[in-house]
């Protein structure tokens, strides 16, 4: 095969080239796929854009080289989450950027073009949630994960991430009845 | 009747359904540009080995690598590998442990000094010119029997042990004796 292809002198690319390129494909729609939700989820880790783009790289190299490949989505999370905490032990933005007194630095969802106006009211109540219940709804909604991914993610029981995903699905049908009725 | 306007009615709560639905309509923020091409630009590089999975198929585990072709060589000789691995574990620790452990007679005796060694200070330096032991009695304690349930007869033997050190040329030799009493067991034979 490989003298037919000297003979003919086409370039015939070697396994470790299709599989690099294979590899470098594979990131780049995995990032196409998902990075938005994941960086949905570190935005609510992390207490400013910048630390939310940090953690997401080092999440993602990390479990991409862990996994040799494509990692398991509910992994990716879980290490989102650990890797916002473990900024958040070494250094105290939160202090600094309310000090600088910034508002919301990124929106969190995408504008909607004729509802736009929900969307923001709807990403402003679940800001208000609890920490608790709004890691749940984003990992179950956005995120796209099951009560046992989400329990495997924070380290909780099942039980306990289907209730606080249940009081949060209360709570906003409480504040968004209104404008979405 | 007056019925109250329609304007003060609360309006219907949403379902779980119609609540959840319009939480999937909502998409997460896009990357912007820059972020996306720091990340694209972040992407690891995996080893030749890690590469090598994504050649064909659909997930990493779909191409074995070197290191799977590794362990399916050696799964064959795993069995002999652990037993020679316990061999040498079990070799290096009675290696380690031998001098405190290694009987000395073939046969197991109970040797009972009758006195301390008490000999006098420096005799251990001296060299041993003559060693003598005499037999003084032997006395049949009993017969019993061993782990294998064989008769064993114990008997009790008394020695006087004559021992001369010293340099003959250069000082004067000393002489001590010691009695010593062993309990010797002796393997009866059985027809």
């Amino acid at each position: 095969m490989r003298g037919m292809a000297a003979l003919s002198g086409k370039r015939v690319p070697n396994r470790r080239m299709i599989s690099s390129a294979a590899a470098e494909n594979s990131w780049d729609d995995w990032l196409a796929e998902h990075a938005a939700r994941f960086l949905l989820f570190a935005r609510q880790q992390t207490r400013c854009g910048a630390d939310a783009e940090d953690v997401l790289q080092e999440s993602l190299v990390e479990t991409w080289r862990r996994a040799q490949g494509r990692p398991e989505t509910a992994l990716v999370f879980a290490t989102i989450r650990r890797r916002a905490i473990d900024l958040a032990r070494r250094t105290d933005r939160r202090a600094l950027r309310e000090e600088i007194g910034g508002a919301p630095d990124s929106l969190w969802f995408a504008p909607e073009g004729g509802d736009a106006e929900t969307t923001a009211l709807l990403e402003a109540e679940v800001r208000r949630l609890p920490e608790t219940q709004r890691e749940v709804i984003t990992l179950k909604v956005w995120g796209g994960l099951t009560f046992a991914e989400i329990a495997t993610a924070l380290e909780i029981p099942p039980g306990t991430a289907a209730s606080r995903y249940r009081l949060a699905l209360e709570s906003l049908r409480q504040t968004l009845t209104p404008a979405l009725s | 009747m007056n019925t109250p306007p329609s304007a003060s009615i609360p309006p219907d709560p949403l379902s779980d359904e119609g609540l959840e639905n319009r939480l999937h309509q909502t998409a997460p923020a896009p990357l912007d540009a820059v972020l996306m091409a720091r990340l694209r630009q972040a992407r690891p590089v995996l080893s030749e080995s890690q590469t090598a999975a994504f050649g064909t198929g659909s997930g990493p585990r779909s191409a074995p690598g070197p290191v799977l072709r590794a362990r399916r060589v050696l799964i064959p000789f795993r069995k002999p590998l652990a037993a020679a691995a316990l061999a040498a574990c079990a070799w290096a620790g009675w290696r380690a442990t031998a001098p405190d452990s290694i009987p000395g007679p073939a046969h197991p005796t109970a040797s009972v000094p009758e006195n301390p060694p008490d000999s006098p200070p420096g005799l251990e330096f001296l060299p041993s010119q003559e060693s003598r032991q005499h037999l003084l009695s032997v006395r049949e304690l009993g017969v019993v029997r061993d782990s294998r349930q064989r008769p064993v007869r114990l008997m009790s033997a008394t020695w006087l042990d004559e021992n001369t050190y010293g340099d003959s040329a250069l000082d004067p030799a000393l002489r001590e004796s010691r009695l010593r009493h062993e309990i010797v067991p002796v393997l009866l034979p059985t027809y």
